[in-house]
């Protein structure tokens, strides 16, 4: 086991029935760093990064996250880890400081550190001015970085965000990129599963599956020099061609 | 188990209730159109109600009532006799209500207030409701008619309920209502708050955090818990205000029993939600599985001696069954608490099995 990676896996394998959605993958993720997860709709990236989380027991191969086993040490993992999901998964109902103060609590944040702390994580994300605000009449990009402030409150290693900026437009996923990127110079490893070339492109290194296998890995410059192309588009349309399952 | 977690997962979960206006409003407003849709819905127009007439000591003015009582349609006057016990009189005369005079009801006609003592049968408790409420008035009317006086002051009835524990529809409605409503308030909330934070991702951000599945589940839970017995309290309040309905056993015995009926219930509505992912769905499995078995064969409409021998033994298996059990019992007391020990046991062992199934299968689903 070693505490170079942040995350580390072999031969990781998950199947449903006769389908592989993740199909033996060995991904190793420095520390600090943007590791972007890329592929096509159903390539398996989502489950890939269910099983990092703790959220879904691998069918066969190993890993460790943050150092512990994803086997058997789901519990400490997850207190190392912060989690987005693809959907807003606040509560709409409630303002934004409960829904960091209640993260503050299920994060068990010291009693002490919890004000603090939500100043704090409200502050990198620009919302601070929004506190007292119900969570549900914001506009979509103020409930993204509020889903930022709240997965990254308890000062994760680890930020694992699952398709962060779903469908919103180009602004808004550059401003969200920005606090992506000031977490990493924070020391948080960035795991981060997208089908937006352009995002692929702000990634330090990006790995491509497809139909649950990694069909290439690299930093962008990297992949592009051996795809000989000038964009991520152009690579990702290369290796998504030997997809059958989409 | 860590506190705060618990703690923190209640109070988001009141946060959501009380800030959802319209659920909350029909939580607790259920109970009250139930009891009071049940209780006088099915109230028959009271018609020729049976009345026995005890008179101590005969004169003209106690055979005027008399005479009175038997000319109005709303009554019949079925014996007038000298003496006697109250309860003995109503089930040989077949009555619905005793009236008794005093002795001296003639002297005291002339030197109010006329003391009237008013028996009603409680087992028929729609005739004895409309009766207690139709009897004063009818009185007063008479006596202000015969004496020219028209004081409140001038009669006072003595109302009493009588219980026949003997007959089997005896106060049904309060104890069915009591296990139907805790039900569906019980079942169908968890399984739609679950689904919800299932379906919106929440759930996914509970499991990811810190939280054991039985701290989240418990923290979940508890407010659904304290909303049942709140209902409770609110049900058996309006049986006792609104229609005389009293507890007439041990009120621990019926508060344990209630609480192990809540929880069951609490562990059905999350079972549901560990098959289902829609909001809708839920909604749907909570109400067939809960509110339709407890409504039709626990024995709360239908007795359950008169279902199919299929349905009987179907009825076994629905916790309201026994939960209607101990609540009749308890409140009839036509039951002693060690009568009550198989439907208690019994309960206890669905809601344990229950719970047991429920959390498992919650803990495992990702």
């Amino acid at each position: 086991m070693s505490l170079t990676f942040s995350i580390q896996t072999k031969g990781l394998t998950k199947s449903f029935g006769p389908f592989t959605a993740v199909d033996a993958i060995d991904v190793e993720v420095g520390k600090g760093e943007i590791y972007g997860f890329l592929g096509a709709n159903g390539a398996g990236k989502t489950t890939a990064m269910r099983m990092l989380c703790g959220l879904l027991q691998p069918s066969s191969g190993t890993g460790t996250v943050a150092g512990f086993d994803i086997l058997r040490e789901t519990s400490k993992i997850r207190t190392r880890i912060g989690y987005m999901s693809q959907k807003f998964a606040l509560y709409p109902d409630l303002t934004v400081k409960e829904n960091l103060s209640l993260v503050a609590d299920l994060y068990a944040i010291p009693r002490a550190l919890v004000k603090e702390r939500i100043a704090e994580a409200a502050e990198r994300s620009g919302i601070q001015d929004l506190l007292p605000r119900r969570t549900g009449e914001l506009p979509w990009g103020w409930q993204q970085r509020l889903s930022m402030a709240c997965a990254t409150a308890h000062h994760p290693e680890i930020l694992f965000l699952d398709e962060p900026t779903g469908s919103v437009d180009p602004l808004s996923r550059r401003v969200f990129w920005d606090l992506i990127r000031a977490e990493a110079e924070r020391g948080t490893t960035i795991f981060v599963t997208t089908h937006y070339m352009d995002e692929a492109e702000y990634c330090h290194r990006a790995c491509f599956l497809v139909d649950g296998k990694i069909a290439d890995i690299g930093t962008p410059h990297e992949l592009k020099t051996r795809h000989q192309v000038s964009t991520l588009q152009e690579v990702f349309l290369t290796v998504a061609q030997l997809a059958r399952r989409s | 188990m860590n506190l705060r977690f618990i703690i923190a997962m209640a109070s988001k979960e009141f946060r959501h209730i009380l800030r959802d206006g319209q659920t909350l409003t029909i939580i607790l407003s259920l109970p009250v159109i139930m009891m009071f849709l049940f209780g006088y819905a099915l109230k028959s127009e009271i018609d020729n109600a049976r009345i026995v007439l005890i008179d101590p000591n005969p004169s003209p003015a106690s055979e005027r009532l008399a005479e009175a009582l038997d000319a109005s349609r709303l009554f019949s006057l079925v014996g007038v006799v000298p003496g006697g016990n109250p309860q003995e009189l109503l089930v040989e005369y077949r009555a619905s209500a005793i009236l008794q005079v005093e002795p001296g009801y003639a002297n005291n006609l002339q030197d109010p207030p006329v003391q009237i003592g008013a028996w009603f049968d409680g087992s028929d408790p729609a005739t004895a409701t409309t009766l207690r409420n139709s009897l004063p008035a009818f009185l007063r009317k008479h006596l202000s008619a015969i004496t020219g006086n028209k004081t409140p002051e001038l009669v006072s009835v003595n109302v009493r309920f009588l219980f026949n524990p003997e007959q089997k529809s005896a106060l049904f409605f309060v104890p069915g209502l009591m296990a139907s409503i805790l039900a569906m308030i019980c079942a169908l909330l968890t399984s739609v708050t679950v689904t919800k934070e299932k379906e919106s991702g929440t759930l996914a951000n509970l499991r990811i955090s810190r939280l054991h599945s039985k701290e989240i589940i418990i923290g979940k839970l508890l407010p659904y818990f304290v909303i049942g017995s709140v209902t409770g309290i609110f049900i058996l309040a309006i049986g006792r205000i609104a229609f005389n309905v009293p507890i007439n056993g041990s009120v621990g015995f019926l508060a344990t029993a209630t609480a192990i009926y809540i929880v069951t219930n609490l562990a059905i509505g999350l079972l549901i939600s560990t098959v289902v992912e829609k909001q809708q769905h839920a909604m749907l499995g909570a109400l067939g599985i809960t509110m339709m078995p407890t409504i039709m064969l626990s024995g709360f409409v239908f007795p359950i001696a008169s279902l199919p021998k299929i349905l009987q033994y179907l009825s076994e298996i629905v916790p309201a069954t026994w939960y209607l059990k101990i609540v009749r019992g308890v409140i009839l007391k036509a039951a002693e608490s060690s009568t009550l020990s198989t439907p208690i046991l019994v309960l206890s062992g669905m809601g344990f099995v229950l719970l047991i199934l429920a959390s498992r299968r919650f803990a495992k689903e990702k």
